[in-house]
């Protein structure tokens, strides 16, 4: 066998790899999207129905109390997702105007311990949340801020500072600084410069940190469970509050994942080129 | 349009190479080089007159206006930054447009000025591509041209030249000078490649470790160096150095070494006048020496052929001379055998006397 050869089977079988793991990450999300559409008869079908005729009725569910004993009309999924997005899009809206100034100040100014103060940013994201989250309920509780989306929105841009600032501070860092010096010479304040020269640079870097903030701050139960009430309760909270009278309703809980993992990946896909240029950013230099 | 001047200035904490005490005018219109090995704090000087680092120390002035306190974009500054500092999400037009811009520059004289500008560099064509896109001697050329698309009152090039090949950067150099020269404006250019200093400039800064060594026209830089720093660092190939000793006999004085002994009596005087001690070091510049085939009657060094290096118009000889090479500078139509016995003598208005102990010239 020639060299030529060989290397093409070790590129077919490098795609195979590639195909079988691909598969094996995407198998519960298929298993998620096909029970959705499954009445509960053919979720339980023993062996498991590869062909069957889907139905929208679970989602219908989600939307429209109809269950029987319960007073029909709209339920109030439509207002746990709208508070989904609002705490997710303020939050991060907050922590990357935040974070952007604080990073570029981390990467441009020394300060003095500067170090100390980028420890102290991560520190924040040392203690396991469940650690902290009784003496944070009662902390709360005094202050008024359970049930609250000022108090969860905090609590998420100061989850997230973290990580934006670490995570934003190397973006600045590849960034030169003769640009900066370039347009305060050519006549712009410390600011100018700031915006006109280095933020465009910065655009994609800061748009990978924004989908990492949004994913964890979309994802993000423990606190909105112990946190948050009724009025503002989000997505992943209500899911696990769903129930059925005869059983866990399979079908709304399956419906329900399938709409709240949909905005993340619409989202991801869109920023997909900037994530990957976000993750490797300093690792590959190539332009 | 302005002069620039340094009054005992000093920077000694932060990032950069420190510079200490630096006393430096340059006249209006002048093309002033600092020249400097890296790391000598000749950008240090060139980032404080743009207001990008702040003095410890001292006083900046540009024009008589003191500018310690005023920001980059207050000090009417331009600078060529060595890696370029291009802004790569920009076109070429927007990059030359930027200072305009941030000086709320009226757009129909903004485009007319961006056209001038394009057009004295050559770089017409190319205005609507982006950084990335363009070469070094490109990019280099919108450089300039950011620079000189206002009238600044002082321009500073911190080793534009040195990220180009060297056919460009010889082609580069007489361009440079030849703008300075049309725009009439004060200059002020950092490098550490000696023909530049020499070739383009009015006058010469040569800096080591942080201080002003020696400042004056090239001339005088590169026939009376005032060290042997100044003396090695400026001149390729690199001059010559001799140890030896100041003796007497017979009324006589020479200068003398293990491979040589000159008869320096009528600069003996002068010699004492002005230093202490017997031990010097003789400084002799590859193209001051003459060579000879067959024994010259008059003090000379003698050596024998190592190897030549053939250089076009001219040939460099290594000469073994004891246990050291001295480099001799000869037209190229020179040739000797290797191992060739032959004699070197010089003018002793050529030669260098520094003191060993100082390192300072003696005469």
């Amino acid at each position: 066998m020639n060299r030529k050869a060989r290397a093409k089977i070790v590129k077919n079988m490098k795609y195979v790899l590639i195909i079988i793991v691909t598969a094996v990450w995407l198998s519960p999300v298929y298993w998620l999207v096909v029970t959705s559409l499954k009445t509960r008869l053919d979720m339980f079908a023993i062996p498991p129905k590869w062909d069957f005729q889907p139905i929208l009725d679970n989602f219908v569910d989600v939307f429209y109390e109809r269950r029987y004993g319960l007073t029909p009309g709209p339920t109030e999924f439509p207002k746990f997702l709208l508070n989904s997005f609002f705490i997710s899009l303020s939050s991060i809206g907050l922590v990357i105007l935040i974070g952007t100034l604080a990073s570029y100040s981390f990467s441009r100014f020394n300060m003095k311990g500067k170090d100390t103060w980028l420890f102290f940013v991560l520190s924040t994201r040392m203690l396991p949340p469940i650690a902290v989250i009784i003496p944070i309920y009662f902390m709360y509780q005094r202050l008024g801020l359970l049930n609250n989306y000022v108090g969860l929105i905090a609590l998420y841009i100061m989850f997230n500072m973290a990580f934006a600032v670490w995570m934003m501070k190397g973006f600045f860092d590849e960034i030169p600084r003769e640009l900066d010096e370039a347009a305060m010479v050519d006549g712009y304040s410390r600011m100018g410069a700031f915006l006109k020269a280095v933020l465009p640079q910065a655009l994609t870097g800061i748009a990978a940190t924004a989908v990492f903030c949004l994913i964890m701050a979309w994802n993000e139960f423990l606190f909105a469970y112990i946190l948050s009430g009724f009025d503002t309760r989000t997505v992943p909270v209500a899911l696990a509050r769903i129930r059925g009278e005869s059983g866990i309703n399979w079908g709304t809980i399956t419906a329900t994942e399938v709409l709240y993992i949909t905005p993340v990946i619409i989202f991801t896909f869109f920023l997909q080129k900037y994530l990957l240029r976000g993750i490797t950013f300093g690792t590959v230099k190539g332009k | 349009m302005a002069r620039v001047r340094l009054k005992d200035v000093t920077k000694r904490a932060g990032a950069v190479c420190p510079v200490f005490n630096v006393n430096l005018e340059v006249a209006d219109k002048e093309f002033l080089t600092l020249l400097a090995p890296s790391g000598s704090g000749k950008s240090t000087i060139l980032r404080m007159i743009a207001g990008l680092e702040v003095p410890d120390e001292g006083e900046i002035y540009i024009g008589d206006e003191l500018v310690n306190d005023l920001t980059p974009a207050e000090r009417d500054t331009a600078m060529v930054f060595q890696t370029y500092a291009l802004y790569p999400h920009l076109t070429v037009k927007d990059n030359l447009a930027s200072p305009l811009k941030a000086r709320k520059t009226p757009q129909n004289e903004i485009d007319s000025r961006v056209r001038d500008v394009a057009d004295i560099l050559g770089i017409s064509n190319l205005l609507q591509k982006y950084p990335t896109q363009l070469s070094g001697g490109e990019m280099q050329r919108v450089a300039i041209g950011r620079a000189i698309i206002r009238r600044p009152r002082v321009y500073l090039l911190d080793e534009p030249l040195t990220n180009l090949d060297a056919k460009l950067r010889v082609h580069m150099r007489a361009e440079l000078k030849r703008l300075q020269k049309e725009l009439g404006q004060t200059m002020i250019y950092a490098t550490h490649d000696e023909l530049e200093a020499l070739s383009m400039s009015d006058k010469i800064a040569v800096m080591g470790n942080g201080r002003i060594l020696q400042y004056g026209t090239s001339t005088e830089i590169f026939e009376h160096p005032k060290s042997i720093f100044v003396a090695t660092f400026v001149g390729t190939p690199t001059i010559n150095l001799f140890e030896c000793v100041l003796s007497e006999k017979a009324g006589q004085t020479y200068l003398e070494s293990n491979v040589f002994k000159l008869n320096v009596t009528e600069l003996a005087e002068l010699i004492r006048d002005r230093a202490s001690g017997s031990e010097f070091i003789l400084g002799i510049r590859p193209s001051d020496l003459e060579i000879h085939t067959e024994k010259p009657r008059e003090d000379h060094i003698q050596g024998e052929v190592y190897i030549l290096e053939p250089m076009g118009a001219v040939v460099v000889i290594d000469v073994k001379v004891g246990e050291e090479l001295v480099k001799v500078k000869v037209p190229g139509s020179v040739t000797l055998d290797l191992g060739t016995k032959i004699w070197l003598t010089f003018d002793r208005g050529k030669m260098h006397v520094f003191s060993r102990k100082t390192k300072e010239i003696v005469v």
